[in-house]
């Protein structure tokens, strides 16, 4: 059931302020200003852990995405032809390896830069792929 | 589950006719290369197409659960090469031996089933004319589910699900005009309409909700409070 706990973490962002919330507001029913310095110091105690992980997680992605655009301009001609030349064909399943939970493929390893596998790039341009898709709800799925 | 990219019968079951890889893959023989595009090479394989004359000679019943282990096995044996395919019949619950295969089992795939003619493929149709030569199930390639809907020559026809969970139909000999629809049930209607008509409440209490408000507390919630005092 992995794929529906996003409901349990938006409740635990939801509880986190509501317990945040109560410092804010001993503070404010007292009558000198200087008591807002508690909440404030919690607060930023708190939150300046969490904003550092974010600014740090967020210029890796950003280097990332940097080198998978770069190598997606270097490709774009050959992958744009590759793609015209699918749709051309008579129709049938495109394989591009397996990206699998279980094993080590090669389909996991053939990419476009660090993180942009051939197969999702394939998948995206509506085509018929063999291989695992984001979303399975047949009638035979096991629900994890 | 794990595609067997070495045996042609795995390809030609899900009609794979395409296969993608880096230049330095190495394939079977019947992986065709058809052109490069930079480090991509592109591969042809021959397959029957989405559609193909199979035999299903055995059954399969047991759960939902049970199916997964016999697909697998199924996969890994003979009967895939000699375009044997199963009845599936899957109940809600899992069966305590896991599942029980019944019938005939077919040492070979025996005198020819028949050709597909031609095939075409919609958005929400696959259709087929077949030359069947003795009695067969035309395998479509694509998932089962309830929802697809099957004419044969016109005539409304009832799909099985054929090991591993792909469509059939059973066919007589002779020439045929196949087209498996995949239509919703009106149950996607209902919830559409719902879905329309919340949107048409909302709205509807967003301009008048003070007035509503009013009148929920007036005729409704004042004669309950009433009701009560009286009681007590």
């Amino acid at each position: 059931m992995v794929r529906f706990i996003a409901g349990v973490h938006l409740g635990g962002i939801y509880l986190m302020a509501v317990a945040l919330a109560t410092p804010w507001r001993w503070a404010i029913s007292r009558r000198s200003v200087l008591y807002l310095l508690i909440p404030l110091s919690l607060t930023l105690l708190i939150l300046l852990p969490v904003y550092q992980e974010r600014i740090s997680e967020l210029a890796l992605h950003d280097l990332a995405l940097e080198r998978n655009q770069q190598a997606l301009a270097a490709q774009n001609q050959d992958l744009n032809s590759l793609v015209d030349r699918l749709k051309k064909l008579p129709p049938g399943r495109v394989y591009a390896g397996q990206i699998h939970s279980v094993i080590t493929h090669w389909g996991e390893r053939y990419r476009v830069g660090d993180s942009v596998s051939v197969f999702h790039l394939l998948l995206a341009e509506n085509l018929d792929m063999m291989g695992v898709v984001y979303h399975r709800y047949s009638l035979t799925v096991i629900l994890r | 589950m794990i595609f067997g990219e070495n045996r042609w019968e795995q390809y030609n079951l899900y009609n794979v006719r395409y296969v993608v890889a880096p230049e330095d893959r190495d394939f079977p023989a019947f992986v065709q290369p058809l052109q490069r595009f930079g480090r991509h090479l592109l591969y042809q394989v021959e397959t029957t197409g989405y559609f193909d004359l199979v035999g299903s000679s055995l059954e399969f019943t047991g759960g939902r659960t049970d199916f997964f282990p016999a697909a697998m096995d199924w996969l890994a044996g003979e009967l895939p090469s000699i375009k044997q395919h199963p009845t599936m019949f899957l109940g809600r619950h899992s069966t305590v031996d896991g599942g029980s295969f019944r019938g005939r089992v077919e040492a070979s795939a025996g005198p020819s089933r028949g050709t597909v003619l031609s095939e075409e493929i919609g958005n929400n149709y696959f259709a087929a004319k077949v030359a069947v030569e003795r009695e067969s199930m035309l395998l479509l390639k694509a998932t089962y589910h309830p929802n697809w809907r099957a004419t044969v020559n016109g005539v409304k026809t009832d799909t099985v699900m054929l090991m591993p969970s792909f469509v059939g139909i059973q066919l007589s000999p002779g020439e045929h005009e196949v087209r498996i629809e995949y239509r919703p049930r009106g149950l996607r209607v209902i919830l559409l309409s719902l879905g329309l008509l919340s949107l048409l409440l909302i709205w509807i209490v967003e301009k008048r909700g003070g007035s509503l408000g009013s009148w929920f507390s007036l005729r409704v919630l004042n004669p309950i409070s009433s009701a009560i005092k009286r009681r007590t």
